[in-house]
């Protein structure tokens, strides 16, 4: 049976999540915003899933959560309209974003730098996490936004979002943060700090692809991007919704949120049954610290083994996992984790990450562990890479 | 932006046969020590290059006799893309019987079309181009390194540290592919793939190289209303060699041969060509039929009926 670890990129819809988007690709394709009758069950469904939606995340019922095409399209939506109204017209200075920030900002910001606005990227510790303390050397009262995000999407790392929002509230600026690769995983809250807007997308919590959202706190600003009707989105966002995806998506985060409770502590004790085997791999470095991971993660640096060469034999065991340094697949628009926190910079392309999810089980750890010890046996042996630096090392 | 690019064509599956079956089981994988090197007759030579940092080291080990400076055997190591497994195999193979001073005469395109299923489909996608430049780099160096040639202090300035690409490949490949456009050049070499603030600098030496290129093109370049009797012997040669490229040597080396013109003279009316079958040529059952008059033929049609070819 193929093994799926490729989960903090896509992870597969909730057979629940398809069953409730079933009857809104056929027959109650309407519109739910239209005023006819017909548009009845599609208006009824579109108001259950939003609601669904700010339970999952504890919205207040005064703040808005606007559809999008997914976390790319909220973080870009939110980055130009920053631009164009806060940067280009002089009422904000610098954007602060992490060193580590998703692609989608960190293409933006370095698009935005080229324009020439000021950002500044806030490096992580040798866990992978960053110092909230680290902000107060950037932050004024004039700082047009501070984006962080919730979760590392390579290390699994948790960022202490909750300090750096206080600290942002207490200078008056705006906090946005990606909880993409949070939801599901660990609790989502947005009442639990000052986060000013907050980017989720469905595809990373068992729904559906192309469907996410933008989360603005009551009294935030954004200027609509993509224009049209006035009906839709309350005039902040055009298009026909994407009511399947919507319906999707409310579905995944109602599973989700009821999975905090079991399914993912399921979850977590397959990750550490899996750590720990691959733990006693020799020259096998695991990234970040157990208790500041997310429990779906498992990101490792395998000395003198090229990741692309162990994700190859490891496809040839069915199993899908991947690494951030793949070329040209991988993400390389941020600075590399293992450049990051400071490691060996050899070990810079030796990185993989294992993302499990909650529809892993037990029984594949043995299969998962086998077919990497074997791989990176036969990796190793052929290495020119491996015995260099290991002499090295013990001289 | 195309259909093709759109689609993305990285895929581990999308690898012709040849090329998947040489990462799946490379042939000559692995060290050569000492002791096998004797047996075998020979010194043995190690040279690695690239790094771990780099994405890409290979270690390649030549067994090489002495008195004729002639590899008998060559292996390699790796770490990197598996995609260059292939590759590094594939030269080994070509390497092995031939003089070290031959080897940097190994061309990209024999090499390319080695790796190929059938003679109308690119052996890697555009992206895993730069395997092949690569392992062509470590053993261009090799050789260099062996017969203790000094290289080109500005040719061996690393323009992208990231991935450790020095100017003379850039160059080089800028050359070889006819490149105009600074994201080919990351296909062909990776450099700018990983870190892209070498960027500038290599639409810099783009510049410079195509200007050079245009410049040596406005020397040599033949009239082509020049009829094929009245060019020198040097434009002949050059016509020649591109109705070969064009045409022939694909299919030569598809199937482990290829050709070298040994001497072009005048006959009469006719323009005798004296050639030598290499690989799999030399001694083929059709190199003296099929072969020669594909080849007799190709010259015929696309340059002068009185050209004869006389394998040696």
């Amino acid at each position: 049976m193929p093994i799926y670890l490729d989960n903090n990129h896509l992870t597969r819809p909730d057979e629940q999540v398809v069953e409730a988007m079933k009857p809104f690709l056929g027959a109650n394709f309407h519109d739910p915003l239209a005023p006819y009758t017909q548009a009845n069950l599609s208006r009824r469904a579109y108001g259950d899933a939003m609601a669904k939606l700010y339970a999952g995340i504890h919205a207040d019922k005064k703040d808005d959560i606007i559809i999008t095409s997914g976390d790319t399209e909220s973080n870009t939506w939110l980055f130009n309209s920053l631009y164009i109204h806060k940067i280009l017209t002089g009422k904000g200075g610098a954007i602060i974003i992490s060193e580590r920030a998703p692609a989608s900002i960190a293409s933006m910001c370095a698009y935005l730098e080229k324009q020439g606005a000021k950002v500044f990227r806030l490096g992580v510790n040798n866990d992978g996490v960053i110092d909230p303390q680290d902000l107060l050397d950037y932050i004024t009262p004039r700082t047009a936004l501070v984006s962080i995000e919730m979760v590392d999407e390579e290390s699994g790392a948790i960022q202490p979002i909750e300090e750096i929002a206080e600290i942002c509230a207490q200078y008056e600026v705006p906090f946005h943060t990606d909880a993409t690769q949070a939801i599901g995983k660990i609790p989502v809250d947005v009442q639990r700090a000052p986060i000013t807007y907050m980017t989720f997308s469905a595809h990373t919590f068992h729904g559906p692809t192309g469907v996410g959202a933008l989360y603005i706190r009551n009294g935030a600003k954004l200027e609509p991007m993509l224009m049209g009707s006035q009906t839709q989105m309350g005039g902040q966002r055009a298009g026909v919704l994407n009511l399947a995806g919507i319906v999707g998506m409310g579905k995944a985060m109602e599973l989700a949120v009821d999975a905090l409770e079991y399914d993912v502590e399921d979850m977590r004790e397959v990750r550490d049954a899996l750590e720990e085997k691959v733990r006693a791999i020799p020259d096998v470095q695991i990234i970040t610290p157990w208790s500041l991971r997310v429990p779906n993660t498992l990101t490792f640096a395998v000395r003198g083994v090229s990741a692309a060469a162990l994700l190859l034999e490891l496809n040839r065991s069915a199993i899908a996992a991947t690494s951030a340094t793949l070329y040209p697949q991988g993400n390389w628009e941020h600075t590399p984790l293992i450049d990051a926190i400071g490691a060996d910079p050899a070990l810079r392309h030796t990185v993989i990450t294992l993302a499990l999810s909650r529809m892993n089980t037990e029984e594949e750890i043995e299969e998962i562990v086998q077919a990497l010890e074997e791989s990176i046996a036969l990796l190793r042996d052929e290495s020119p890479a491996y015995p260099e630096t290991k002499t090295e090392e013990q001289a | 932006m195309s259909q093709a690019q759109l689609l993305g064509s990285a895929h581990w599956d999308d690898y012709g046969f040849k090329v998947q079956s040489m990462i799946k089981k490379p042939i000559n994988y692995g060290a050569i020590d000492e002791d096998e090197a004797k047996q075998l007759g020979g010194d043995l030579f190690v040279y690695r290059w690239g790094s771990a940092e780099t994405s890409e080291m290979i270690a390649l080990y030549w067994v090489v006799e002495a008195a004729t400076g002639t590899i008998k055997m060559s292996r390699f190591e790796l770490f990197g893309s598996p995609v260059a497994r292939a590759a590094n195999d594939m030269l080994c193979m070509l390497s092995r019987n031939k003089k070290v001073e031959e080897i940097p005469e190994i061309t990209y395109k024999s090499l390319e079309y080695f790796l190929r299923d059938n003679p109308t489909t690119e052996a890697l996608p555009e992206v895993k181009q730069y395997t092949i430049t690569h392992a062509m780099t470590a053993a261009a160096e090799a050789a260099d390194a062996y017969l203790g040639n000094k290289p080109d202090e500005e040719g061996e300035a690393v323009i992208c540290t990231d991935a450790g690409i020095k100017r003379k490949t850039i160059e080089q490949v800028i050359r070889l592919h006819d490149l105009t456009d600074v994201r080919q050049i990351t296909h062909y070499t990776k450099a700018g793939a990983f870190d892209h603030s070498c960027t500038e600098k290599l639409g810099d030496i783009l510049r410079v190289v195509r200007a050079k290129m245009a410049e040596e093109a406005a020397t040599v370049e033949v009239p082509d209303d020049t009829p094929f009797t009245q060019m020198t012997s040097e434009q002949q040669l050059a016509k020649i060699n591109t109705v070969i490229d064009e045409h022939i040597r694909h299919f030569l080396v598809m199937d482990g041969g290829d050709m070298e013109i040994v001497d072009i003279k005048q006959n009469g009316e006719h323009t005798d060509l004296y050639i030598r079958y290499l690989g799999a040529c030399n001694g083929c059952a059709s190199a003296s039929t099929g072969t020669l008059f594909a080849i007799e033929n190709a010259l015929k049609t696309h340059l002068d009926k009185n050209i004869r070819v006389l394998p040696l």
